[in-house]
């Protein structure tokens, strides 16, 4: 019976970069295709979105970003576990 | 009192001993007044505030704007500024000292409270008085009536009446004036000369008695604008001039305060916007992290399950088993006829030998 994990551990990873890559790349050549205009008012909504950016309150989101910060964590353990769990196997099976 | 500028090529006039720094003005050329015509020469002593009516030949014309010229040049340009806040006129702080004289030319008013000494000298010799810093204010103030001529003074208090009856009509209280000077006009209390005189005047209506009690105030010093009693404006120039004046002040006040608001919803708008920006950058940042907290969670699960799952596979299900070199023994087979002798039942049961060894064949299949 085939590991389910890893399987999906490298599918998640594909999708997941492909999504990442194109919507970044998509999103970046948007946004400097708009903001890259040397006109009077192109300067001021730079300043403006910068202004917004600088003016996001970290602190609002600190529930949510703990609990992604453990998420992934536990994330790692898992890994390592399975990790460790497969090399106890090999060792099992090399023994026997 | 007065030195005759002397017109050079150049258009330059310069002044005598007596003018004070501030008074040495270099103008631009102007046109030379001996290549206009007659009737642009009356018009230039009108506007100067001359009487042209006994003036009829040209070379006296030229040498009245002259003289006129050289006495505006020397006069005190604070004093003009005094003058013209007093008379409530827009002040433009790049104009000349004849411009001034012009806008002043243009005043008839014979109220002097809120004029300063100074503005007052200044008005008395644009007027054709002979004064100067050293005489009296009282001194001043009745020599300028004596220089108002009889038909002038009598058509003055017929515009006065007129004015103090149009002014009954509208309900507009008459301002406490009285005669007699109040004191120096301070700087910066003069309002009219910025576009928002609808905001000195926001607080007065055309019918409001604070204004002429304002424009009559010994503590506020100089006259603005939109203080003036409509009374004093007929007075000084007329019926129709007088309420189209006032006329226009009110639109203007309106439409200042029209402007005020149009800005103040502007300044709302552009807050409500602001606001809304910083709501959905706070959602979507809200949503994005969300998102990420699913796929951790999905993720957490699916190896929590997977976990299990090998570990069960690992300890359970797949243990591995390694070939023995004793799975060739032949199975253990049962006597059909029990002997009576004790050499089948020798045969029979198995040796101690033989027990072992299916003891520890079983053990290597568990």
């Amino acid at each position: 019976m085939p590991d389910f994990f890893p399987i999906f551990r490298w599918l998640l990873f594909v999708f997941v970069t492909i999504y990442f890559c194109i919507t970044t790349i998509q999103a970046v050549v948007h946004w400097y295709g708009m903001l890259s205009r040397r006109d009077r008012y192109t300067g001021m909504l730079r300043r403006y979105l910068l202004v917004q950016t600088l003016r996001v309150k970290l602190v609002r989101f600190w529930g949510d970003a703990l609990v992604c910060l453990m998420l992934g964590v536990v994330f790692v353990l898992l890994w390592y576990a399975h990790v460790t769990l497969e090399a106890a196997y090999a060792v099992l099976r090399d023994v026997t | 009192m007065s030195l005759d500028p002397k017109n050079n090529s150049t258009g330059e006039t310069t002044t005598g001993a007596g003018a004070s720094s501030a008074d040495m003005i270099v103008r631009p050329a102007e046109v030379r007044l001996t290549d206009v015509s007659d009737a642009e020469l009356r018009r230039i002593a009108t506007e100067l505030g001359l009487d042209v009516r006994g003036l009829l030949e040209r070379s006296t014309l030229v040498a009245a704007i002259q003289d006129r010229r050289g006495l505006i040049a020397n006069l005190n340009r604070e004093a003009l500024l005094d003058v013209m806040r007093w008379a409530g006129r827009r002040v433009n702080p790049i104009a000349s000292n004849e411009q001034l004289a012009v806008e002043i030319a243009q005043v008839k008013s014979m109220r002097f409270s809120g004029l300063s000494h100074r503005g007052l000298v200044a008005l008395g010799r644009l007027r054709g008085v002979s004064c100067d810093e050293a005489m009296p204010t009282p001194e001043v103030i009745v020599r300028l009536k004596e220089q108002e001529g009889f038909f002038a003074k009598l058509a003055r208090k017929r515009r006065s009446m007129m004015g103090k009856l149009v002014s009954r009509m509208l309900g507009d209280d008459e301002g406490g004036t009285g005669a007699g000077m109040t004191g120096r006009a301070t700087p910066g209390q003069n309002r009219a000369g910025a576009i928002g005189t609808g905001a000195a005047g926001a607080g007065t209506s055309s019918t409001n008695a604070t204004s002429g009690r304002m424009g009559g105030s010994n503590a506020s010093g100089g006259r603005d604008e939109g203080d003036r009693p409509i009374q004093h404006e007929i007075e000084e120039s007329g019926l129709i001039a007088g309420i189209s004046s006032r006329v226009k002040r009110s639109a203007d006040q309106y439409i200042n305060q029209k402007l005020d608001e149009i800005e103040q919803r502007i300044d709302r708008k552009l807050d409500e916007i602001d606001r809304r920006l910083g709501e959905w950058r706070d959602k979507e940042i809200a949503n994005r992290i969300r998102i990420l907290k699913i796929s951790l969670w999905a993720t957490v699960i699916v190896a929590m399950v997977t976990l299990l799952i090998s570990y069960l596979r690992v300890y359970w299900w797949q243990a591995p088993t390694r070939p023995t070199p004793r799975d060739s023994t032949p199975a253990r087979v049962e006597p059909a006829v029990n002997l009576p002798d004790s050499s089948q039942h020798h045969l029979d049961a198995p040796t101690k030998d033989q027990a072992d060894e299916r003891t520890s064949s079983r053990t290597h299949q568990v």
